[in-house]
């Protein structure tokens, strides 16, 4: 699932007055802050303030760079919370990214701050996100409820001012808004911003639900402030500790502690700070104390009434030296004494590794070199650093490296400063799925001269290598041919050539294609690939471009409109934004590049990142798909649109520029894309009689399609590939319970075996995780474990095994993933145990090698989650450099399209049938990625408690949910969740009408269900579900005699619908099951219109309300707004 | 040998040492989640000990310190980590007490392997029951075989004793 907020480590804050939550208690404020942006010197002075912003994955650390503090001040009737943390540089703005300048807009995505709010009410949690030019997002929420968004806090007041690199943003939050306070405040303030991920004050990421800090408000109490804690990433810690304000006489007993962990099991070590001093106002206790040690240090500030003892302050804070919280993992940090600091990213798959040197300044380091594995290299100088990337010895065993530094005072050694580890996977170097076979239902490439067919598809090349016609299912979907358009030395030109030269090999496995066009004496060459899925893949270069100036060099692909009514187009690092549904109306450009949504994460990753990485102009079937996978080559202008859809004249243009910055190019550039036309094959019938079931429940005659869950098999989570102690017994176990809904005793005695042996290691682990509510994290395990347990035990008819599968994250304990971090680490995520990764080789070999042994033990289906381009970052593993050293991010479209095909190889040589191979798109459909997939799961963009209809569009579904494009099943998530609605009605209810107005959409289009776990009165209602599944299920839509007709391709045999109304239908040999979803909010009643003859069917024909067996008096059907009816057709019958 | 003597004595060796390192420990005693849970400090619970006397923080003027109130059995709390010493060395444990009934300001000695090699340190009797502690000061010199110490504080059976100010030198 996407966007995982967990409740996490509560490591940077201990508790004060009371143990549980920590309490602070801060003076009632008499001179209260002017909202300005500007932190005053004395402006806080009665209010509490905390240094220093705490991650909570991988490590509980200190953000590096994350220098600053939060400071909340009230006066009983307003919160004021006033950040004060570092910029990004010291230009204007600080380099920090603002694009929301609406209320409630994306804010999230821009460098931001956060605050979250509780009074005496726990059903009223105010969330506040800020940017840097003050704009605000801001939802209420309730206890373990979702967000209501439309919430504005009435009177809130922000100003931010960013200055000589700091931030400094406050906001005042009048209390009224968050309901009676009598018992204080519960508070947290967060910092989140690219490169160090999400911070807070005390290390939780779920700022809403999450543990928070309470803060009461007293006549009389000291104001205590924490106001800095130095640079500990680089060594320099520097607490202090401040009483601002207190009552003549007041006298406050503070304690600064710092030690140092030791060892792997975090034994304590030296206390290297232990001061204290008796404050007044106005007084504080400062120390500082610098280390080289790479340990981690534990910070302990605190603050005691000195008479009484009472604990008034206390911030307990984690770091280290050279930690890092986002990015590429370092496999390794040393020193190089006196003279450097060294990085080492070790890439085991590619026997590589790199070594970053930052000489100490007092070095003045001329030069370095480096000795492994008896060579030696010289480091290339780089702004403030040496750096090479190196051979890496492919030999299992410690490799030691040498460093000499040269240097004025001549040359310094450094014999065995560090070694290098290669360890041995079973997994490695494997061969999973890279058979060259043409996977069912596909069919070999039949070439005929400049034309080459795949299944339901054919492409005409023509000039530079460019389809001159794309047919699919019959039908041609260009208007002219594609062509390249450039503009050089101010003239704009088109490319013109010949046909390319092509061959079809490997028994029509794929077909090789060479062209070449000049326009202007600009010469281009093609080289490009296609494969039997209808994937095409070109490379081009250009050349002749010396001397001359290119301002733009164009793709231009002509579509026929009538042909292409719907776009979906893709960003990368995030989900849920992509412009789907119909091309906007119009003549011109309708729609460009720059009304792409693009987060944060995709902007520092791009070189160009005016880019669009995905399009896909067609309609429910036919279509056709362009992509890149980097921008290498491309000069884009950063306030120009790179993308152009363009209507004219019955022709929608798709235009992409890889250059639109005059540029004069020594050598001509490189650039690659590829295209796929659609439907890329059919889905498998078969798989209609699949219900995919978390409870285990499923509608009449149907198979059960369950999730063997890693908690089932003996895994320590979702992310981990291998079971406790690489013992597979449990999880075959439970695969084969579930594929014969037998062995029930066996697999009861192998859970207890194996629970019983690992439960010790496992409670250990869990006894450093945060709490889930009110479980203990180990009592919250269990619960979860017991009832996949159960789950898998209650099962007792054969049903189809699947397994999750995320390829994205990964679980940071396991050997392989240490040895390979930095190979295949991208960035953190703050999800418990788990860390992004990107499909390197390697990767894809280690999580293939296990997919692999999952199915040897029964397993069926896969189900890979979170799969949209997440971008890798890492030059030296799958970013590419361009000839002047840029770099540029990989979005891994080639990547996911490379896992899913081995997959689906590996899959089918299996003798898995039907293969399930489900992407977890959400709404990203990538047809060059999931052409193999045989599922496509949708529809976790939109939960909550609005109609369906009015949460999907209709474009919308056609466009991207319906599986047709890639030829595979659709499954959409239930999504049904009260937020606001009055708790009885939604019971008595709306929960049972909203699951009607799902399936209005679902069932004539063909879209399946997913039922999931959940809370009652949550997800969907189980029982009007199956009152409406159980009729699919006696009508045996799976059958091979049973064809669908979904609203989209109604051919009029079922009729009389008034608009507003989509009609599907199932026809089998006498009878049809007509499908009516009413899609708009009135309630109807027409005669439905049967025509007889197309149907198959002999008159007088009969109507049925397939779930209450009634028949329609004279074919007359009612249909409310918004509502569903399976009606069965029948004629007389003919013997 | 009575607490003025063992003070005098202390003072006098402490003057003699000339060059003393001050060891950095946690002092703060800082009262955590639990009963008789002081951060750093481990309570001797062991079972001849029942029943359990109070250990609670406790606070004098801004100075830190800890109350040890015996429930009839010796009361007694040990420093988590263990300092590092060589036989030889001279440590001074320096305290200000108050209370009733007699305690002891010494440490836990250990060899290789943890191996116990007893307790070091001598037993008094606080000059003042209530109001300002009085000073004490335990010179100890670290025998053979000796690699480690946890310095103790103790409240013997039927003793209410606060220790406040704890602080250890070592002689170089």
């Amino acid at each position: 699932m996407k966007k995982k907020v967990c409740a996490l480590l509560a490591a940077g804050m201990c508790c004060a007055a009371s143990f549980g939550t920590p309490e602070f208690a801060v003076p009632v404020a008499r001179e209260l802050p002017a909202v300005d942006g500007v932190i005053g010197p004395r402006e806080y002075d009665e209010g509490v303030r905390f240094a220093g912003f705490l991650r909570a994955s991988p490590e509980a650390l200190l953000v590096p760079g994350g220098e600053g503090f939060a400071t909340f001040l009230t006066d009983g009737a307003t919160l004021y919370a006033a950040w004060r943390v570092k910029a990004r540089n010291i230009d204007i703005g600080g380099g920090l990214r603002a694009a929301a300048t609406e209320r409630d807009g994306a804010v999230w995505d821009d460098d931001e701050v956060e605050l979250a709010v509780e009074g005496d009410n726990p059903d009223r949690i105010a969330h506040f996100i800020f940017n840097p030019v003050g704009t605000a997002y801001d939802s209420l929420s309730a206890r373990n409820g979702k967000a209501d968004v439309t919430w504005n806090c009435p009177g809130l007041k922000v100003a931010s001012v960013v200055k000589q690199g700091w931030w400094e943003i406050e906001a005042a939050v009048p209390l009224a808004s968050i309901g009676p306070t009598e018992n204080g405040l519960l508070v947290n303030a967060a910092r989140v911003g690219p490169g160090d991920g999400p911070s807070s004050l005390n290390a939780s990421h779920a700022h809403i639900q999450g543990p928070k800090i309470r803060l009461v408000w007293r006549e009389g109490a000291a104001a205590i402030q924490m106001d800095a804690i130095g640079v500990p990433a680089e060594g320099r810690w520097q607490p202090s500790l401040a009483v601002t304000k207190a009552p003549e006489g007041t006298a406050v007993r503070a304690d600064v502690f710092l030690r140092e962990i030791v060892g792997d099991g975090g034994r304590e070590g030296p206390v290297h700070v232990a001061e204290s001093r008796v404050l007044k106002a106005g007084e504080r206790l400062g120390v500082a104390f610098n280390t080289r040690s790479r340990s981690e240090f534990r910070l302990e500030v605190t603050a005691r009434d000195a008479d009484t003892g009472r604990l008034l302050f206390s911030r307990e804070l984690y770091a280290r030296r050279g930690a890092r919280t986002e990015g590429v993992p370092a496999t390794g940090e040393f020193d190089l004494e006196g003279a450097a600091e060294v990085v080492a990213y070790h890439y085991p798959g590619m026997n590589r590794v790199r070594f970053n040197v930052f000489p100490l300044p007092e070095t003045e380091a001329e030069a370095v070199t480096c000795s492994l594995n008896g060579k030696t290299a010289a480091l290339e100088k780089r702004a403030g650093y040496f750096t090479v990337l190196a051979e890496a010895p492919s030999a299992e065993g410690k490799h030691p490296v040498s460093f000499a530094v040269t240097s004025a005072a001549g040359v310094k050694t450094f014999p065995d400063a560090w070694a290098l580890e290669k360890k041995r996977f079973e997994w490695e170097g494997n061969q999973i799925g890279r058979e060259k076979i043409i996977l069912p239902p596909f069919i070999p490439i039949r070439g005929s001269g400049d034309t080459l067919g795949v299944l339901l598809r054919e492409y005409r090349f023509g000039a530079a290598g460019l389809p001159a016609s794309v047919k699919a299912l019959g039908r041609e979907l260009l208007a002219a041919p594609a062509y390249f358009e450039a503009v050089v030395d101010g003239k704009r030109v088109r490319f013109t050539g010949t046909s390319p030269d092509i061959a079809v090999t490997g028994g029509g496995y794929e077909a090789s294609l060479a062209a070449s066009a000049r326009a202007e004496g600009v010469n281009l060459a093609v080289n490009g690939t296609l494969e039997y899925d209808g994937f095409i893949w070109n490379e081009l270069s250009l050349s002749g471009t010396e001397g001359k100036t290119l301002d733009r060099f164009t793709l231009v692909v002509p579509l026929k409109d009538a042909e292409a009514p719907l776009m979906h187009i893709c960003t990368a690092d995030s989900i849920r934004y992509n412009p789907t549904g119909k091309v906007p109306a119009g003549e011109g450009v309708v729609w460009d590049g720059t009304k792409l949504h693009r987060s944060t994460g995709f902007l520092d990753d791009m070189f160009a990142p005016q880019t669009v990485p995905y399009v896909w102009l067609g309609a429910e079937k036919r279509g056709l798909s362009w992509f890149i996978n980097n921008t290498c080559g491309m000069r884009l202008d950063p306030a120009k649109p790179s993308v152009r859809i363009v209507r004219e004249n019955g022709v929608l243009r798709m235009e992409a520029d890889f250059v639109n910055v005059p540029s004069r190019l020594k050598n001509g550039p490189a650039f690659a894309f590829g295209f796929e036309a659609t439907p890329v094959k059919t889905a498998d019938h078969t798989m209609r009689r699949h219900f995919q079931t978390g409870p285990g429940h499923f509608p009449e005659n149907m198979i059960p399609r369950q999730g063997v869950s890693f908690h089932a098999g003996g895994f320590w989570n979702g992310w981990a590939r291998i079971p406790y102690g690489g013992d597979w017994t449990l999880f075959e176990l439970a695969c084969r319970r579930v594929n014969t809904g037998g062995v029930s005793n066996e697999y009861a005695a192998a859970y207890a075996a194996t629970t019983g042996l690992y439960d010790h290691v496992y409670e250990r682990y869990a006894s450093d995780l945060p709490d889930i509510g009110k479980q203990t994290h180990w009592d919250w395990i269990k619960s979860c474990r017991d009832y996949a347990y159960k789950t898998v035990l209650k099962n007792s008819v054969p049903a189809y095994p699947f397994k999750y599968s995320d390829p994205t994250l990964t679980w940071v304990k396991e050997e392989a993933v240490i040895a390979y971090a930095s190979e295949w680490v991208s960035r953190s995520t703050g999800y418990i145990g788990a860390t992004r990764t990107f499909p390197t080789p390697s990767y894809i070999d280690y999580i293939l090698y296990y997919h692999k042994k999952e199915t040897d033990c029964g397993i069926k289906g896969i189900y890979f989650d979170d799969m949209f381009p997440v971008t890798c970052r890492n030059p030296d593993t799958s970013c590419r450099t361009d000839g002047e050293g840029r770099v540029h991010g990989n979005f891994g479209i080639l990547e996911m399209r490379e896992l899913v095909k081995r997959a689906s190889v590996m899959q089918h040589l299996a003798g898995v049938e039907p293969r399930l191979l489900q992407i977890h798109m959400t709404n990203c459909l990538l047809v060059p990625c999931f052409a193999f997939g045989t599922s496509m799961l949708s529809w976790e963009d939109h939960f909550g408690e609005e109609l369906f209809q009015k949460r999907f569009n209709v474009d919308y579904v056609r466009a991207e949910s319906l599986g047709s494009q890639v030829g595979a099943e659709a499954v959409a998530l239930d999504g049904i969740q009260r937020r606001a609605y009055d708790a009885k009605e939604w019971r008595e209810r709306r929960f049972a009408f909203l699951t009607r107005t799902q399936q209005a959409i679902l069932l004539p289009a063909g879209v399946k269900l997913w039922l999931r776990p959940a809370v009652p009165f949550a997800g969907v209602d189980r029982k009007e579900l199956f009152n409406m599944l159980n009729v699919l299920g006696r009508f045996e839509t799976w059958a091979d005699d049973c064809a669908f007709t979904p609203f989209y391709e109604n051919d009029g045999a079922i009729a009389g619908e008034p608009a507003d109304v989509l009609v599907g239908s199932y026809r089998r040999k006498g009878k049809v099951l007509a499908l009516f979803g009413n899609q708009g909010g009135q309630d109807l009643a027409f005669p439905i219109k049967a025509d007889a003859a197309k149907l198959g069917l002999v008159e007088p024909l009969e109507f049925v309300n397939g779930e209450t067996g009634e028949k329609l008096p004279n074919g007359v059907l009612k249909l409310p707004a918004y509502d569903v009816r399976l009606i069965l057709v029948t004629g007389k019958e003919v013997p | 040998m009575n607490i003025g003597q063992t003070a005098l004595m202390g003072l006098l060796l402490a003057a003699c040492a000339a060059n003393a390192e001050e060891i950095k420990f946690d002092n703060r005693f800082l009262q955590d989640e639990g009963e008789r849970n002081i951060r750093g400090w481990v309570f001797n619970a062991v079972e001849g000990y029942k029943p359990f006397g109070d250990v609670t923080a406790a606070m004098w003027k801004g100075r830190a310190g800890v109350r040890l109130a015996s429930k009839g059995k010796d009361t007694t709390v040990y420093l988590k980590e263990p300092i590092s010493v060589k036989p030889g060395d001279r440590l001074t444990l320096t305290a200000c007490v108050r209370g009733t009934g007699r305690g002891r300001l010494g440490v836990f000695q250990y060899g290789p392997n943890w191996k116990w090699m007893g307790v070091q340190g001598e037993t008094y009797t606080p000059e003042a029951a209530s109001g300002e502690p009085g000073k004490i000061v335990q010179s100890l010199l670290i025998p053979e075989g000796v690699v480690s110490v946890r310095p103790s504080l103790t409240a013997n059976n039927g003793a209410d004793i606060a220790f406040f100010d704890l602080t250890i030198e070592r002689e170089k």
